[in-house]
């Protein structure tokens, strides 16, 4: 069974077609790089996924359920996580207290349970190990505000990891990085998938899309444009038609 | 002494009101302009059970649940709107309760309603009933902040579409600050009716919301001490100074204005930068 099915998803944004008659799929266990040049639909895509814009047509399935309808919340304790592309932390906390929200969120599954759960601290100690694991356990008590951006994206990610999602959205997580932090991040999400985890990548940086997936979607103007091996698709004609024009070689 | 227990009775139920509001607006960072009809709710509600025989401390219960049930009810209505729209809202709301008690001869009409009684053991036992509803008010706000409850309202004050992505069910949780807020405000309002013993649609209008939500501007938005302390001088304020009471919306909004221009933070943003100070010397 496929882990999620996206089948001829349409959105129209006023008289613009953002996606078009879009199907793909994710399978257990697999990280997928997803590119395509500007205005692609890349983001508009990961947002139907989440549940942050609704489809006029087409519908989405996650681990067998149709979650088209579904409201954020709901797709998040099912098993979906996103990272976003331009990071949202919470200002007034610190960057622990950030993902220790995630990592406890199943405390406030309920506005009982969330009255009556006091104790932070199992959520906390989660936070701080994934912190270390994305790197950043050296400041996780500092505030957003006080750390560089490549700090905020990791702890974005270890906010993403935090809710132990089956599917991971990563929104350009490599945006606005330079080379060494792009690198050391690409290796880092490379390691992300797991027997119980699949990685979704949104991705401009194509060259470490195409070192770190095995398997690359193509998007381009809203509609799909193929889903294959890396290697095929760097070598496809269709990639750079879309990238630098029909007569570019 | 009798002067002294009315300035104290005064205090505890703008303490208790002003915290009401402090966790719709501070903790969940939901606006309100129009947190006055929720303790004219209460005020209605707990005058009419008192005069037709039932002892004060009872009639609080009804007073909150149907100011918590109009809360949800309004709520369910408004919080899908954010913001400014909110305020705006909310404001509406306020002018909607006055407009509609105005015209219920049931409620008094313009006349209100007076010869409310007084409760058992006089304005001492008023007071005694006033600090235990604040004191009990306190300690729920206090337990909110530390519970998981109140981190889910502050992560949806600081913003609601990432706290969305962490799997929170952000509408409920607004509409259940709402709820308690709104709950909170009923039971000052029937203190209030107990403690002035004449009711109008008047006392619950637009100043009235301005003068709440200045406490807890002054305060800190979402600081418990802050607004308990702002409330307590804001509330006392017209008692020792006359003019304060004649230019009431004036000063309210005046000082509204000066603490978001100058000390967004409030009383305890000031003490906390103080405080800070003092341990870096």
């Amino acid at each position: 069974m496929k882990l999620l099915n996206v089948n001829n998803v349409s959105v129209r944004f006023g008289g613009v077609d953002a996606v078009r008659n879009v199907s793909f799929s994710v399978e257990g266990e697999q990280l997928l790089g997803f590119i395509g040049p500007n205005g692609a639909g890349k983001t508009t895509m990961m947002r139907v996924i989440m549940g942050l814009v609704r489809p006029q047509q087409g519908s989405v399935e996650f681990q067998g359920k149709d979650i088209t309808q579904w409201s954020i919340h709901r797709r998040v304790q099912l098993g979906l996580a996103l990272a976003q592309q331009i990071v949202k932390p919470l200002n007034t906390l610190t960057l622990i207290d950030n993902v220790a929200l995630a990592a406890g969120t199943s405390n406030m599954r309920s506005a009982l349970k969330a009255f009556l759960s006091i104790d932070r601290k199992k959520a906390h100690t989660k936070a701080r190990e994934l912190l270390e694991f994305v790197g950043i356990g050296s400041v996780a008590d500092a505030f957003p505000g006080e750390v560089p951006l490549g700090f905020i994206k990791r702890m974005e990610v270890a906010r993403a990891l935090a809710l132990e999602p089956s599917l991971l959205l990563l929104d350009e997580p490599l945006a606005g990085l330079n080379q060494t932090e792009a690198h050391e991040l690409a290796n880092l999400i490379a390691s992300l998938v797991t027997a119980n985890r699949s990685v979704l990548l949104i991705e401009h940086n194509i060259g470490e899309v195409s070192r770190i997936c095995p398997q690359i979607y193509v998007q381009v103007n809203g509609e799909r444009s193929m889903l294959d091996t890396a290697d095929r698709v760097m070598a496809s004609a269709a990639l750079r038609n879309a990238y630098l024009g029909e007569n570019q070689t | 002494m009798s002067y002294e227990i009315a300035v104290l009775t005064s205090m505890s139920i703008a303490i208790l009101f002003a915290l009401s509001l402090n966790l719709i607006t501070g903790f969940c960072g939901q606006v309100s302009l129009g947190h006055a009809a929720f303790y004219g709710i209460g005020a209605y509600v707990a005058a009419m059970l008192t005069k037709a025989g039932l002892a004060l401390p009872l009639a609080l219960v009804p007073a909150a649940i149907v100011a918590g049930v109009v809360g949800a009810l309004v709520g369910m209505a408004s919080l899908r709107v954010r913001h400014d729209f909110l305020a705006i809202t909310t404001m509406g709301v306020g002018f909607l309760f006055v407009g509609i008690v105005r015209k219920q001869d049931a409620l008094g009409g313009e006349i209100g309603i007076s010869g409310i009684p007084s409760v058992a053991f006089g304005r001492p036992g008023l007071l005694v009933l006033a600090v235990i509803c604040m004191v009990l008010f306190i300690l729920l706000s206090v337990y909110i902040q530390r519970s998981w409850m109140g981190f889910a309202f502050e992560s949806i004050s600081d913003d609601e579409d990432t706290a969305r992505t962490f799997g929170i069910d952000v509408s409920k949780f607004k509409l259940l600050a709402f709820v308690i807020g709104t709950a909170g405000a009923g039971i000052a309002g029937g203190l209030y009716a107990h403690h002035i013993r004449f009711i109008g649609p008047d006392s619950f209008g637009f100043v009235e919301s301005v003068t709440v939500l200045a406490m807890v501007i002054v305060g800190g938005i979402g600081s418990i001490a802050g607004v308990a302390v702002a409330a307590a001088l804001l509330s006392t304020m017209p008692l020792w100074l006359q003019f304060v009471d004649d230019y009431k919306l004036l000063i309210y909004g005046a000082l509204i204005f000066v603490t978001m221009r100058f000390a967004p933070t409030g009383i305890a943003g000031l003490v906390r930068m103080l405080w800070l100070k003092r341990q870096v010397r």
